[in-house]
């Protein structure tokens, strides 16, 4: 007991002396600063990028392009059924607004960062993402609150600006839709103790998303006409599949709906470096597709996508460099699709999907004006069976692009792309290739956070 | 159990290494002078990179995320690749503002300080230009920063680093009289460089650089202005085109035919050309090559 007595003090004393000093080699520090912060640091950073495009479009047959679908991943020719007014796939015929974003982002305190990203249309103006980060948390860990993109896979979290081709590859628009998965809720991040850089992360999500993850429950009505579930707050207590008179209740999902994890590690090999990660996304589905003309129909049931992604960057010198990015996705949908039968009855039918594609890219940056590159994106798996029985599903979709960038500067960029679509089916079931060319421009002004590998 | 807790941090502070991530090589080579083997550093970058555009690799935030200390050059030099390492690395330690965040041009008296920005402008610093690390007087004041960070961060070695400061201190200032006996002769010589990167040592020494091969910073060279350089670099009997390593070397050899100046390549940072690899040497390097 003594000796450990002597020995704090010894340490006590020893901390004291420390302090001491360190007040003085602090204001030695303090006192050779020349230059103090610039005034403006209270400003938020503030930037604005637009994005516009000339896109002409042909088809293989001119004739049917009204309704063309990707069978067994969207349907009804690329329209939104909640209004949105994105181009699906790439832009329309002719000049095409693709977007502006306006992006506010500073330290709030000490504790967190807050970003905004305003994504807006010509009629339109959208949250991307608004969300605090934290920036002092023990552990190596960190928070985000908010609406935010996940870090599902590599090209989710992107924002439109920064991808190498003009649009998001077909299998994340088949999967995940334009805005890939953008969802309110939590996030925990954290860096495993290693040499090497790994990092595992956790979230917690809204699910709501417009190709495969939904909340919000429904009623089916025989008489064919649906009504929202949360105009009648009263059946709440009503369980999943409960007959009442002559409707069905199918209850919100719990929140969060959607849990997405992965882990991410990076490191050197062959004079280069790798990215590598894995992903998951488990949540409930609630399709609501009552409004619809023709074919109205709604989807209940759980929906999993598993991904991998791997990008490898090899550089010459800094700015000359190339990068080989892949990412393949699957994707299993289970529950039960909801249609309507002739006699105006709803019918169940037990509906299961096992999907997948990917997409592989190679890019050349010769300088830092110019980037050329290609890339391949394909569905190479379509297995729906419907009340057990395989559906006679195509399962040969893809999009073959090739790109070539100049970029007077880092904030100006004139990009020429061409799109050969072989993903799109008409409603006889026959497939109508799509040809593309695009000359992009994008600027960006204002202050703008650099972006990552 | 806080007796336990008080020696276990005593303890640990006395026997770990200090680990210190640095921005650029000659920040490695300052912080090794200052620091012997007592600390770890690891280097982010390359020397024979364009420093305002090093790849923010990711396999480097394992590195990041054990730092007790990250020293940058600052003047936002490295806004361009370092902001997403530091956020990935998720170290509260060496962020923005906490204590193991050196800005090293926090502590220069920094040159070229625009009076009004626009991008149209080019690549202009608001800040001013940030590459004061050229000029070699500027290494005693950077390396006694580094020392006094050191010594705040890791009470114990103190005396160690104050001893290895004081001993860079005298050897350098050795080192700069001679560079200033060698530069002597170039007083007044007059000079073009293709970017901004020598201001901080032309002018030290009284060379004139004239202009940039780049029209704007961080803009490549035209036809135009190559036109204007080639009337301007016999008008004024300009000598030398400084080249770096990291731009495009076809623009000044053109230039250099069209006019007879000759074209030397100049190291931006130490270990940007051969025998580089000290900061004697890059030193050296640039003395010999800019004054011949």
């Amino acid at each position: 007991m003594k000796k450990i007595i002597i020995m704090s003090a010894i340490a006590s004393s020893m901390l004291f002396a420390q302090e001491l000093t360190q007040a003085s080699l602090a204001q030695q520090l303090q006192a050779k600063k020349v230059s103090s912060a610039k005034g403006s640091s209270y400003m938020p950073d503030i930037s604005l990028i637009m994005d516009v495009s000339y896109n002409n479009i042909s088809f293989d047959e001119e004739g049917h392009t009204d309704h063309l679908e990707i069978p067994g991943f969207v349907h009804g020719g690329g329209h939104d059924h909640d209004g949105h007014g994105h181009t699906s796939l790439a832009g329309e015929d002719g000049f095409n607004f693709n977007y502006a974003e306006l992006v506010i982002a500073a330290s709030v305190d000490n504790y967190f960062d807050l970003k905004g990203v305003f994504h807006l249309t010509e009629d339109d103006f959208e949250i991307e993402e608004a969300f605090a980060t934290t920036r002092s948390l023990p552990y190596h860990l960190q928070f985000k609150v908010g609406k935010f993109k996940s870090d599902f896979g590599y090209l989710n979290n992107k924002h439109a600006h920064n991808y190498n081709f003009y649009e998001m590859p077909l299998v994340y628009n088949a999967l995940l839709g334009d805005h890939g998965i953008n969802e309110l809720g939590f996030q925990l991040q954290y860096v495993v103790p290693t040499e090497q850089y790994i990092m595992v992360g956790l979230e917690a999500l809204q699910g709501e998303n417009e190709r495969s993850y939904g909340y919000e429950g429904f009623t089916l009505d025989d008489s064919g006409h649906d009504h929202d579930e949360h105009e009648e707050e009263e059946h709440e207590e009503h369980d999943e599949h409960e007959e009442e008179g002559h409707s069905t209740e199918i209850d919100d999902a719990d929140q969060p709906a959607l849990w997405i994890a992965y882990a991410k590690t990076s490191f050197d090999i062959g004079g280069g470096t790798l990215l590598a990660g894995v992903s998951m996304a488990q949540g409930d589905s609630r399709m609501n597709h009552l409004e619809d003309e023709e074919g109205a129909h709604a989807y209940s049931g759980d929906n999993t996508l598993y991904g991998a992604d791997l990008t490898y960057k090899y550089y010459f010198a800094a700015d000359n460099a190339i990068t080989w990015q892949s990412e393949y996705i699957y994707r299993e949908m289970d529950g039960t699709k909801y249609v309507e039968g002739q006699d105006g009855e709803w019918k169940d039918v037990a509906l299961n999907k096992e999907q997948s594609g990917y997409y592989t890219e190679l890019i050349y940056q010769y300088d830092k004006n110019y980037r050329a590159g290609v890339r391949y994106s394909a569905l190479n798996q379509n297995d729906i069976t419907a009340n057990g029985n395989m559906q006679k599903m195509p399962d040969d979709m893809y999009v073959t692009s090739a790109m070539l960038e100049y970029n007077p500067s880092e904030f100006s960029r004139i990009r020429l792309q061409y799109n050969h679509n072989s993903s799109l089916y008409d409603e006889e079931g026959h497939k109508n290739n799509k040809n593309e060319i695009v000359l992009q421009f994008n600027y960006a002004i204002g202050a703008h956070g650099a972006h990552s590998f | 159990m806080r007796i336990i807790v008080l020696l276990f941090v005593t303890f640990t502070a006395l026997f770990a290494k200090l680990n210190v991530s640095v921005a650029y090589p000659y920040i490695e080579q300052l912080t090794k002078e200052v620091a012997g083997d007592k600390v770890n550093v690891a280097l982010l970058s390359r020397g024979d990179w364009d420093p305002h555009f090093v790849v923010p690799k990711p396999s480097l935030a394992g590195k990041l995320r054990d730092a007790d200390l990250l020293i940058l050059n600052g003047a936002s030099l490295e806004m361009g690749w370092l902001p997403p390492l530091m956020q990935i690395s998720n170290n509260a330690k060496i962020q923005k503002g906490a204590d193991g965040y050196l800005d090293l041009s926090e502590y220069i008296k920094l040159q070229d300080i625009p009076k009004s920005v626009d991008r149209s402008m080019g690549h202009v610093h608001e800040e001013g230009n940030p590459h004061f690390a050229l000029d070699p007087h500027n290494l005693i004041p950077l390396a006694e920063v580094i020392m006094l960070t050191l010594a705040l961060h890791d009470e114990k070695n103190y005396s160690v680093y104050k001893k290895n400061f004081e001993s860079f201190k005298t050897k350098w200032t050795k080192k700069l009289k001679h560079y200033d006996v060698q530069m002597k002769k170039c007083r007044g010589m007059k000079v073009v460089q293709y970017h901004e990167l020598f201001n901080y040592f032309l002018k030290h020494y009284g060379i004139k650089s004239i202009d940039n091969l780049e029209p704007i910073p961080g803009i490549k060279p035209n036809s135009k202005h190559a036109l204007k350089l080639i009337a301007e670099i016999k008008d004024q009997d300009v000598k030398l085109i400084l080249q770096d390593v990291y731009h495009e070397h076809k623009t000044a050899k053109f230039i250099a035919q069209k006019t007879g100046a000759k074209v030397v390549e100049i190291p931006h940072d130490v270990g940007a050309v051969k025998g580089t690899e000290t900061l004697e040497r890059f030193y050296d390097t640039i003395v010999g090559r800019v004054c011949q």
